[in-house]
């Protein structure tokens, strides 16, 4: 692997090894240029990857954890701001602190984005309560990027099987996994209703691909690391091709915390702390801040100097607003016969009948149901249907649990203002930094597409011919792991903190691009989309850097 | 058991997969998981944290949580030894709250009984559980209770795998389908005629 030196003026530094800073340090090492992937957590391999509920659900096993990252949550702007105590208590905002990030312990729910996604405030006008507004960029400008994730990163799935699907110009590249007995249900009972659903597209891998193995049907995907590396983790896809260029230096333990400019208003690097919590600072010609919807925006804001005293790249006081979680909303379906459903990936059927929003519903938004496993055992049993949740008739209910499937609805969280990443007046982090403050409240008509995408969640599954159907109430978000929406892309500098290509509106060498970028929610799959813009971002970038135009 | 399976799993025992598919498409097998085995130190019988008083109680409350019928319980599968060990490792940072509610629980029960918890009979603990059933160390002890019943039993509970028997997860490193009864005809994905 290649070393820079801090004095070395590399390219680019790309702050965060995840979904979108793999894409971005592959990308722009493929062109050319020296980069830097700076990433605050440890690497691991797959052969570190383990079937362990404790570690990976209950004690932070590859995620920011409260001990060395607290963080605090408030509703309103109105209410202070608590941290959650306890062993219990995950943080509001949680993604993987490591080589590769959420796209490690991702599901690999690989879905686009359809048209209406980029222009709903067009389509649909204002929305009160909410900063409804058009993406700067059309799905057409973007599907050739959907494709190329499709066929970089390695896709499973069929297309030209339901109706609303979006244009694609490629086929996928693997066909679907096998399909799972929660699948068939589904696809039962949406037919049965008229409904359309389809093989699920994966980020898994259905069959060899690129180097990696295909899918053991472990059952263990969703808040876990791979270890047959069928799940496209950039640490198994883009890093080690960006490693392969020899203009990579993948910089693990590299925690940054203020990003430094120049009496010209321009990014000189980047100031972080090693392993050993020793202060460095890397000079670039360049930045591209892949840091997450949380991150990101806390980065900015910790970068603040005499010059930029709101943050960095923050003219627009947008920096850290508009955060936007996704609902969801589950409906548990009991059954005759065994499904075990703890087996292979979690969804294998997906119904996007209902993806659009609908003004006939009286409230804003959309969502697709897919099929799916839900939880491992421990977390199975930990949450039960409503009532008492101990005793020996909750022991009959546990009985259920290979003859349970979960239709669960993946739905829109409308863009609010308030809702907002802020540093936390008081909190600090293990390195002395202010800790996040997450500010949050759904949007109303969030929360009754939740439950309104519940309700057709349960009809699927009693006309898949289910003996009981259980719900898990339909709440106000206060965790969260789809962070979105910090940092949003727009035209127009007093409205938007990046411009249609990532760069920031006020510094001409600072780039962002991950779920902080985006306008709207989509429908409760974000990594697809965020793959997709680092896709692009990347080219754009790359080509500002040959035409000596950052 | 975690690794006994794992180790079967390399072996290509007990599992459909074979051990040349393993060799051929997962090279990094051979050394994966050794690490497992340090791991697996399950059934330490001794407590570290409560004493023997506050265990007897404890147990009885996991014992209503997950009670002994036909098959076992969270006694049987030792779960008070799962709570004793993650109340000093994993989970420490909650013991002087658990401990606290414990004296607090403790104290209750007796102002109103000749018993202790664990000696009263089941419709009396039932019957003061349910009184205290929204609280927080009630809530703590159903988490301990149920996360020790179904991790790994590498932790120290979820003895001979009792949990997972209970609710029929089959504890394999990975599966072939078909994986449940609706799968198994299953005759290929056909699209409807009107999207096709």
């Amino acid at each position: 692997m290649r070393v820079y030196r801090d004095s070395d003026e590399i390219d680019f530094i790309v702050v965060g090894s995840g979904a979108a800073g793999g894409v971005m340090a592959r990308e722009l090492t493929q062109a050319g240029f020296g980069v830097v992937l700076m990433e605050q957590g440890p690497r691991f391999t797959a052969q570190d990857f383990e079937h362990d509920e404790l570690k990976y659900f209950f004690d932070y096993g590859i995620t920011n954890g409260p001990a060395q990252s607290p963080q605090s949550f408030r509703k309103t702007p109105q209410d202070v701001a608590v941290a959650p105590h306890g062993s219990r208590a995950w943080l509001p905002l949680t993604y993987a602190r490591m080589v590769g990030g959420s796209s490690v312990h991702f599901t690999g729910n690989f879905w686009r984005f359809h048209d209406i996604d980029f222009k709903e405030r067009s389509v649909l006008g204002a929305i009160p309560g909410a900063a409804l507004e058009d993406w700067p960029i059309s799905y057409a400008d973007l599907e050739p990027y959907y494709s190329k994730v499709d066929w970089e990163i390695g896709v499973s799935g069929l297309a030209g099987v339901h109706p609303n699907e979006p244009h694609r110009s490629r086929p996928y590249p693997m066909p679907p996994v096998p399909v799972k007995s929660s699948g068939v249900l589904l696809e039962r009972g949406a037919r049965r209703l008229g409904l359309h659903p389809f093989p699920a597209p994966l980020a898994i891998a259905s069959q060899p691909y690129r180097g990696r193995s295909a899918c053991i049907n472990c059952g263990f995907c969703m808040g876990y690391g791979c270890e047959a590396r069928a799940k496209a983790s950039t640490l198994y896809t883009m890093i080690p091709e960006a490693e392969a260029t020899g203009r990579c230096e993948v910089r693990t333990h590299s925690y940054v915390f203020r990003l430094a400019t120049s009496p010209k208003g321009r990014i000189t690097g980047v100031h972080y702390f090693d392993a050993q919590r020793r202060e460095h600072f890397q000079k670039a010609r360049a930045v591209v801040v892949c840091a997450n919807g949380a991150e990101t925006p806390r980065l900015l804001l910790t970068s603040a100097n005499a010059q930029f005293p709101d943050g960095l790249a923050n003219s627009s006081g947008f920096v850290g607003k508009h955060l936007m979680f996704n609902q969801h909303a589950a409906a548990f379906g009991v059954f005759e016969h065994e499904l075990n459903e703890y087996k292979s990936v979690q969804a294998t059927r997906v119904v996007h009948d209902f993806y659009d929003s609908d003004p006939r519903r009286g409230f804003y938004g959309g969502g697709g149901i897919d099929a799916r496993i839900g939880p491992n055992p421990a977390v199975w049993a930990l949450s039960g249907p409503p009532g008492r949740q101990w005793g020996k008739a909750y022991k009959d209910h546990l009985r259920t649990f290979t003859r349970t499937m979960l239709a669960q609805g993946h739905t829109t969280s409308l863009a609010v203002e308030a809702n907002s990443v802020s540093l936390d007046p008081v909190l600090k982090d293990a390195w002395g930094m202010p800790a996040i403050r997450c500010t949050y409240q759904d949007h109303p008509d969030d929360l009754r597409i939740a439950a309104w995408m519940q309700d057709r969640s349960a009809e699927i599954l009693d006309a898949a011919g289910a003996l009981k159907v259980w719900r898990s109430p339909v709440e106000e978000s206060t965790l969260a792991v789809h962070l979105l929406g910090t940092c949003r892309m727009g035209n127009d500098p007093q409205r938007s903190v990046i411009d249609r290509f990532h760069r920031t509106h006020d510094i001409p060498n600072l780039f962002l691009c991950d779920g902080s970028s985006f306008v709207t929610s989509g429908r409760g799959q974000p990594t697809m989309t965020i793959q997709a813009l680092a896709f692009r971002a990347a080219e754009h970038i790359g080509g500002f850097a040959r035409r000596n135009e950052i | 058991m975690e690794h006994s399976n794992r180790r079967q799993f390399l072996a290509g025992a007990g599992s459909s997969l074979g051990a040349a598919w393993i060799a051929a498409n997962w090279p990094a097998i051979a050394s994966a998981h050794t690490h497992a085995a340090a791991a697996a130190l399950a059934g330490n019988a001794r407590l570290e944290v409560l004493n023997p008083e506050e265990a007897r109680d404890v147990e009885a409350i996991a014992a209503q949580i997950i009670p002994t019928d036909d098959t076992p319980g969270a006694r049987e599968a030792g779960a008070l030894y799962f709570i004793d060990r993650s109340l000093h490792t994993w989970a420490a940072s909650a013991a002087p709250t658990f401990r606290a509610g414990l004296l607090e629980f403790r104290a209750r029960f007796a102002a109103t009984h000749a018993t202790t918890f664990a000696a009263a009979d089941e419709t009396q603990q039932i019957e003061f559980l349910s009184l205290v059933e929204t609280g927080a160390f009630f809530g703590t002890v159903r988490f301990l209770t149920l996360a020790g019943m179904f991790v790994s039993p590498s932790y120290g509970g979820n003895r001979d795998g009792i949990g997972w028997r209970l609710i029929g997860f089959d504890d394999t490193h990975g599966y072939s389908p078909p994986f449940g009864y609706y799968d198994r005809d299953y005759p290929g994905f056909v699209p409807p005629p009107e999207s096709a």
